[in-house]
């Protein structure tokens, strides 16, 4: 099964389910094309059947098993990728009524029995690191420059251009743990092209349990926020992970002599984690990750998050145009090549609840993931990579 | 809000915003004005309905004093709007006239430093708040849910539909107006002929936005939408109505501006979900179609130079 390419045409093929209705779209251009083949047929089945039930539903935790359970049937990948993020959406949106958060838990890891127990994967199982409560929120709106804090980012926020006025005012602000200078960042970190270019003069990094409010974040409550989960708990019997980057060498290092699911659980961290599990280290320096895209590309490539395009703030509003290509891949402009999912010699799947970082941050062959937009439930996305090995 | 203060009605929250943000100007959405421009959209809390399916309750339906607030003058804000390179900005979000006094002022402001400022409306509002925001704001966007006083009466909470209309006939004559109604299954979509007349009547060039209006907030065990269903009924109403758009689903095939007189394809867009839309690309020469060169009735930069373009 693989798709025929035309001129012009990207190596990606999306197809978009939004209940009774299907489009299928070049990936990189977002034009809809007619692209009819077994494996296109194959995947449209399998979304239309299984509707997302949406981001505030105990459901779509089921629905990331039965989509994974159906994908390992039907493609029968190599290496799996599940992400379950409803726990990161219950925590940090949820009632909090008592129960609310063991019934999430105990769906969790019922699920993930379900899948391995109908699967033959070697696990090696995830928790992105626990939640704390929100404190208070840092407001940046009284300076005078640009002060981006973005919902996508909790912990840290970034300053363009700001006065010497600006940096005074920043460092008496109460709750902040660090301000760091891009030069100095630069020289700690060093980090790819594209990262520094789009680093912020200053990057901001709230204490424990506070957050930024600035230009481009919203009123919309938040109850819990990413604590900092300095190290998370990983399960697995295929051998030892010190670091979350440590995570790729080790499913490379089986693969693919061996069949392997990265199961990845949000929100959670070691109080909650049901398997017997080792802690890997969740930082680089004093950079903590938090539940991002840059933590999952961290697991899945390798590198840590200054080796990726875009840092934790940055001004993506730029860039947002109608020259840009992956119109569905976020911030974007090409997909990650050296994810686990585009090695060559194996066939991959993704399912995930954490949208668009489900394709980004796997590659796999297909991937398949809610359509939400700020807990607005849009249906699911499937993604079609070029298969590879066909 | 208001209150009255010694006899007099004051803004309870003035200057008081629940988010600023840089987005492109289709996604708010505009679809005829300014295309491919960068809004900085602001906005504050509350509303004057109560629409059973508000997507944004969080913030038109909760109190502004339980929300984490921005205090911003409009002078930091028409700042923020030039530092993020923004072309214009837009009052979204939650409804207008519940901020009137502080969105004229960033009105006034903006007009100061060329910004033009635009807003969406439910348009229920009073003769005089109707001619404020049509003396101060360069385009808007008012949301038409249905021709039916039972359905504002049920789904809004409000007892009139006429002031809407009556707004909107106003808008239309002096500002660049685009119209907006939700779509719910098997309750105002047998309305869609009629809308689409109503609107004609009014000024043909009229953008008209129906959204698939998915069942959230107090409606989530209504049907969704069916598209197809939709699709049929906008397909006939566009021989009434040129400019007619379908969105709020991911994909959607009807974003895109058609030239009336050739069918061309002038402004192409993507529905990446949401109310709005993304830009690909504009083909519009000096606003005409470059096919047939038809006029498209579309409010353009007259004022070059201007970031963000
Ligand atoms: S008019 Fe708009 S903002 Fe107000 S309640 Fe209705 S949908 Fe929400």
């Amino acid at each position: 099964m693989k798709r025929e390419f035309r001129e012009g045409e990207s190596m990606s093929t999306g197809i978009i389910d939004v209940r009774d209705w299907q489009v299928t779209v070049d990936f990189q251009t977002g034009n809809k094309i007619e692209l009819e083949n077994e494996l296109t047929g194959m995947v449209r089945e399998i979304i239309r059947n299984n509707r997302y039930p949406g981001d505030m539903d105990l459901r779509s935790i089921d629905w990331v098993t039965d989509m994974g359970l159906r994908l390992a049937d039907k493609y029968n990948p190599d290496f799996m990728f599940l992400s379950y993020a409803q726990p990161y959406f219950f925590s940090a949106y949820g009632q909090g009524t008592p129960g609310e958060w063991e019934s999430v838990m105990k769906r969790i890891f019922d699920n993930v029995e379900k899948f391995l127990a109908g699967t033959d994967f070697w696990p090696v199982v995830v928790g992105l690191g626990r939640m704390t409560d929100l404190l208070g929120k840092i407001d940046l709106s009284i300076l005078d420059c640009l002060a981006i804090a973005t919902n996508w980012s909790l912990q840290y926020a970034g300053l363009f251009n700001p006065t010497a006025e600006d940096v005074e005012k920043v460092m008496a602000m109460p709750k902040l743990e660090k301000v760091i200078s891009k030069e100095d960042f630069v020289k700690e970190y060093g980090g790819s092209e594209s990262f520094i270019k789009r680093f912020p003069d200053y990057l901001l990094t709230a204490e424990e349990g506070y957050t930024f409010k600035g230009f481009e974040s919203t009123s919309r409550k938040i109850k819990k926020i990413p604590a900092k989960n300095i190290e998370i708990p990983i399960y697995t019997t295929l051998g030892e992970v010190n670091s979350l980057i440590d995570i790729r060498g080790l499913i490379d290092s089986v693969l693919p002599e061996k069949k392997v699911a990265l199961i990845v659980i949000e929100a959670i961290g070691a109080g909650d984690f049901e398997y017997e599990y080792k802690l890997c280290s969740n930082k680089l320096n004093s950079y903590i990750y938090e539940h991002i895209e840059s933590q999952y590309l961290a697991m899945t490539t390798g590198k840590h998050f200054q080796y990726h395009p875009f840092p934790p703030v940055f001004k993506f509003f730029e860039e947002d145009n109608e020259n840009k290509s992956y119109p569905f891949s976020g911030s974007h402009y090409t997909l990650p090549q050296d994810t686990i999912g585009r090695r060559k010699d194996i066939k991959s799947g993704a399912v995930g609840t954490r949208g668009m970082v489900t394709h980004v941050a796997s590659g796999a062959d297909i991937c398949i993931e809610c359509y939400a937009r700020q807990l607005s439930n849009m249906g699911t996305l499937a993604v079609i990579n070029d298969t590879k090995n066909e | 809000m208001y209150a009255v203060v010694d006899g007099e009605i004051r803004e309870r929250f003035p200057n008081t915003w629940s988010t600023y943000h840089a987005t492109h100007i289709e996604q708010i959405p505009f679809f005829h004005a300014y295309p491919g421009s960068r809004s900085l959209l602001v906005g504050t809390a509350g509303c004057n309905f109560s629409c059973s399916y508000c997507m944004n309750a969080y913030v038109a339906k909760e109190k502004p004093e339980n929300l984490d607030l921005f205090e911003l003058t409009p002078e930091k804000l028409v700042k923020t709007a030039k530092l993020s390179g923004c072309h214009n900005i837009v009052f979204g979000v939650n409804e207008v006239t519940v901020s009137l006094p502080s969105a004229i002022n960033l009105a006034k402001e903006a007009k100061l430093h060329n910004l033009p400022m635009g807003c969406l409306s439910n348009g229920y509002m009073t003769e005089e708040a109707a001619g404020l925001l049509a003396d101060h704001m360069s385009f808007l966007n008012i949301s038409l849910k249905s021709l039916s006083p039972e359905f504002y009466q049920k789904y809004a909470g409000v007892t009139d539909i006429k002031p809407v209309l009556r707004n909107i006939e106003k808008f239309a004559v002096k500002n660049h107006l685009e119209i907006t109604t939700p779509i719910v299954q098997s309750v105002n979509d047998h309305e869609i002929e009629e809308i689409a007349k109503y609107i004609r009547d009014i000024d043909p060039n009229i953008p008209w936005h129906v959204f698939r209006l998915l069942p959230e907030y107090k409606m989530k065990d209504y049907a969704y939408p069916d598209i197809e269903k939709i699709s049929e009924a906008l397909q006939k109403a566009g021989e009434i109505l040129p400019y007619i758009y379908f969105s709020n689903f991911v994909g959607s095939p009807w974003v895109s501006t058609n030239c009336p007189e050739c069918g061309k394809t002038v402004i192409n867009r993507i529905s990446l979900g949401t109310c709005g839309a993304k830009l690909l690309n504009n083909l519009l020469l000096e606003n005409r179609c470059p096919g047939c060169g038809e006029k498209i009735a579309v409010l353009e930069d007259y004022e070059k130079g201007i970031p963000g373009r």
